[in-house]
């Protein structure tokens, strides 16, 4: 019979404090030092360089850029992280000075990342770059990212708001279709009343997202007044542009025969149920990003696509996003090999072509099959889509916009209940707005 | 051989206590280790990052007390959400403190399905607060919400309960007692151990149940109380997944809890020197509140064998 040995004292300290050693030296290990960047551009390298590539979406979007990229580097690999809780985890990756090499950021994170020094200027790069040509990309989303002169990204695919309609919901009403060249607030209006039938829950328009702000923004723009001036610096909300504009659809929201109510709508979801009631065939018309084409394909009615409707000026909103360097990246020019590779002609269309959006370079939306275009048995005006990137506008990107947010939307909020005059409470809120943005 | 009346260095090393010391502290260290890096480290850092402004994006710059006295002076949705949290506070923890020791003494009683039944209300208490909030937004969805249908086949008429400013918070408040499974098990363990004899002495005096309820059963259950009103508060005040996957602390602020609008000024507005700020004005609210509560404690809670 065996006996067992019994762990001594000394041989648990010695096992435990070699282990806890290993442990300690194992974390604290510094990561493998990243091959000297010098080496690129002159034709094979001794080893790899591994290129960090963090975006909020999934990797399946750069997959087929990224297959091609390997071919012809094999020598840079890109890895690539989805990064979820983007808008926290970001600003903690970049207080801890772990920013992956290449950030695809939003668009007010890549002004803001750019101002704090987070990224680096590549301005440099393009200029640097053989018959590099800027002209390719739509003018708002090329001049967006530039601040004092220093360039903060390069854009890639873009999602612009545009106003789909049910035909036959229009049919069974009687209600002419909007018209391509002339598309009024005062249109919208009439049509959807028109179509609407709340006994028998059917709405000529979707409702408002009252938390969603980018419903406002754009709104604002389209009767020529914005959230904020030209550089970010001031805030606009009481220019009597913008105080007409949300008094307007505040009084459309609040009337109750033109779009439901938004607790029918935001309890069930948000913004994306109100697509949700528009492929069910609830809704005449739904102002929206184009993404939502892929709902109504098999909806069972026909739909059609035209710009939203305007009111001083033709304007919408488009969401994107940009593709920056880190400062802290050791690999500044590998970098920008994976990132110009991305945003060519060809990785912009790679990437549109699976989210359905056009690209922001226009020899992007040139490629066939169009990414935007859904496959149905149904004339759809489809070119309303990418010409919507030649008028519309981006996503504000105001310093600590969160906070800014934060103010602007209760004041929205009050406005869009009832509880209060656009009038009233937009000459009160937007000074408070002023100081938050301003202070850089 | 000469001996001092010290005893040698070398014998203190060796000493059976000191090594037994030794092999203590080597068990504990990775929690200890843990402990400093996950709980103690951070809980210094933000006392520290409460003088100064930090987006993170950017280097920290020093700003003595301007959080707390913007906090206090400027901040009115600081206010607010003190006045929400405390509005919560004061009629949650009552009423899920009567609910839990209800149920407490009904589910104490033999009946049958017994296991059942304490399973059955315990259950939600397990479930996560995220997920339950969110079955919540369905129960309470104006048009396909078990609430509003409920109370359509008795013949009344529907809400509108997180949309409402005047309803939102109170339907907060009954969600919070869909958590009262943990206060339940806590008042059944101590009628459980209730000492039979006070009430075999109690049926020999003629007591009826009524007064033998506040006369033995309430003194008795007193620890237990006490002990649930204080991890209650402590819980109501930190109140955040239920505001924050309801309703984001609107509609107008109305529930725009102190834990939200601390995670808003940290993770939505990057202001983590405010938001640490105010972490410990949280701290220091919820110390307050408990300090107090074992003040007032000697003068109702009842420990048997022990002096009240």
């Amino acid at each position: 019979m065996t006996q067992r040995e019994s762990l001594s004292r000394r041989t648990f300290l010695k096992v435990s404090g070699t282990f806890a050693g290993a442990a300690v030296a194992a974390a604290c290990a510094p990561v493998a030092a990243p091959a000297d960047d010098g080496a690129m551009g002159e034709g094979a390298m001794a080893e790899p360089v591994t290129i960090r590539y963090g975006r909020h979406d999934p990797a399946a979007g750069v997959a087929t850029t990224l297959e091609s990229f390997q071919e012809e580097y094999p020598d840079i690999v890109v890895s690539v992280e989805q990064i979820g809780e983007f808008h926290a985890k970001i600003p903690a990756l970049a207080a801890a000075g772990t920013l992956p090499d290449v950030v695809r950021s939003w668009e007010a994170m890549a002004l803001d990342l750019g101002r704090n020094n987070q990224f680096i200027d590549i301005q440099p790069y393009v200029d640097g770059e053989p018959g590099y040509d800027a002209d390719d990309f739509y003018e708002n989303w090329w001049n967006y990212p530039v601040v004092e002169g220093k360039r903060f990204g390069i854009p890639d695919a873009a999602a612009p708001h545009i106003t789909f309609y049910n035909a036959d919901l229009f049919d069974a009403a009687g209600v002419e279709y909007p018209n391509k060249d002339s598309f009024t607030w005062t249109d919208f209006e009439e049509k959807a009343r028109g179509i609407s039938d709340p006994d028998n829950k059917i709405w000529g328009s979707e409702t408002i997202p009252v938390g969603w702000h980018m419903y406002s923004v754009k709104q604002a723009w389209q009767n020529g007044g914005s959230y904020y001036s030209p550089d970010f610096r001031e805030c606009w909300l009481d220019k009597e542009e913008t105080i007409q504009a949300i008094q307007f659809w505040a009084d459309m929201l609040l009337d109750g025969n033109v779009m439901p109510s938004p607790s029918q709508i935001v309890g069930i979801g948000g913004a994306g149920a109100a697509a949700e009631l528009l492929a069910a065939g609830k809704i005449g018309m739904q102002r929206m990003g184009s993404w939502i084409t892929g709902s109504l394909v098999d909806a069972g009615f026909r739909f059609n696509v035209v710009a939203e409707p305007s009111q001083a000026r033709r304007d919408t909103i488009t969401h994107g996003a940009f593709n920056n360097i880190s400062t802290t990246s050791e690999n500044k020019d590998t970098a920008w090999i994976w990132l110009n590779y991305n945003t060519s002609t060809q990785g912009i269309y790679n990437y549109a072509s699976n989210a359905n959006f056009p690209g922001t370079r226009r020899s992007s939306n040139e490629i066939e099959p169009f990414p935007w275009v859904a496959e149905v048995d149904f004339e759809v005006d489809w070119d309303v889509v990418p010409d919507a990137l030649t008028y519309g506008h981006i996503l504000p990107g105001p310093a600590n916009e969160g906070e800014a947010l934060k103010l602007i939307g209760d004041a929205l909020d009050k406005v869009y209940s009832g509880n209060a005059q656009a009038a009233d409470i937009f000459p009160e809120v937007a000074p408070k707005v002023t100081a938050v943005i301003s202070d850089v | 051989m000469t001996t001092t009346g010290l005893a040698p260095r070398s014998n203190i090393w060796q000493s059976r206590r000191f090594r037994d010391a030794i092999v203590a502290y080597a068990f504990i260290l990775p929690w200890v280790i843990g402990f400093i890096l996950f709980v103690g480290g951070p809980i210094v850092a933000s006392f520290v990052l409460s003088f100064f402004r930090w987006k993170m994006i950017a280097p920290p710059r020093f700003y003595g007390l301007t959080h707390y006295i913007s906090m206090v002076t400027t901040d009115e949705l600081f206010r607010i959400s003190i006045w929400v949290t405390f509005k919560f506070v004061i009629i949650s923890v009552p009423v899920s403190q009567v609910l839990a020791l209800g149920l407490a003494l009904l589910l104490n009683q033999r009946i049958r399905g017994l296991g059942f039944w304490r399973s059955a209300f315990y259950l939600p208490a397990v479930v996560s607060g995220v997920a339950g909030s969110i079955i919540w937004v369905w129960m309470y969805h104006v048009e396909l919400g078990i609430v509003n249908n409920g109370l359509a086949l008795m013949g009344l008429e529907g809400r509108n309960w997180l949309y409402d400013r005047e309803l939102v918070l109170g339907s907060l408040i009954v969600k919070s007692l869909w958590n009262v499974g943990i206060p339940m098990v806590i008042y059944l363990a101590a009628l459980q151990g209730m000492p039979q004899q006070l009430y075999e002495a109690a049926d020999i005096d003629g007591s009826g149940e009524v007064s033998k309820f506040f006369a033995i059963t309430l003194p008795m259950l007193s620890p237990a109380i006490f002990f649930n009103i204080v991890m209650g508060i402590i819980a109501s005040v930190q109140t955040f997944a239920e505001p924050y996957v309801m309703t984001g602390g609107g509609p107008d602020n109305a529930t725009l809890f102190l834990g939200l609008h601390l995670y808003q000024n940290a993770f939505h507005y990057l202001k983590m020197g405010y938001a640490s700020a105010m972490a410990w004005i949280m701290f220091l609210l919820i110390f307050g509140l408990t300090v107090f509560q074992f003040g007032l404690a000697g003068r109702w809670v009842y420990y048997e064998g022990g002096a009240r």
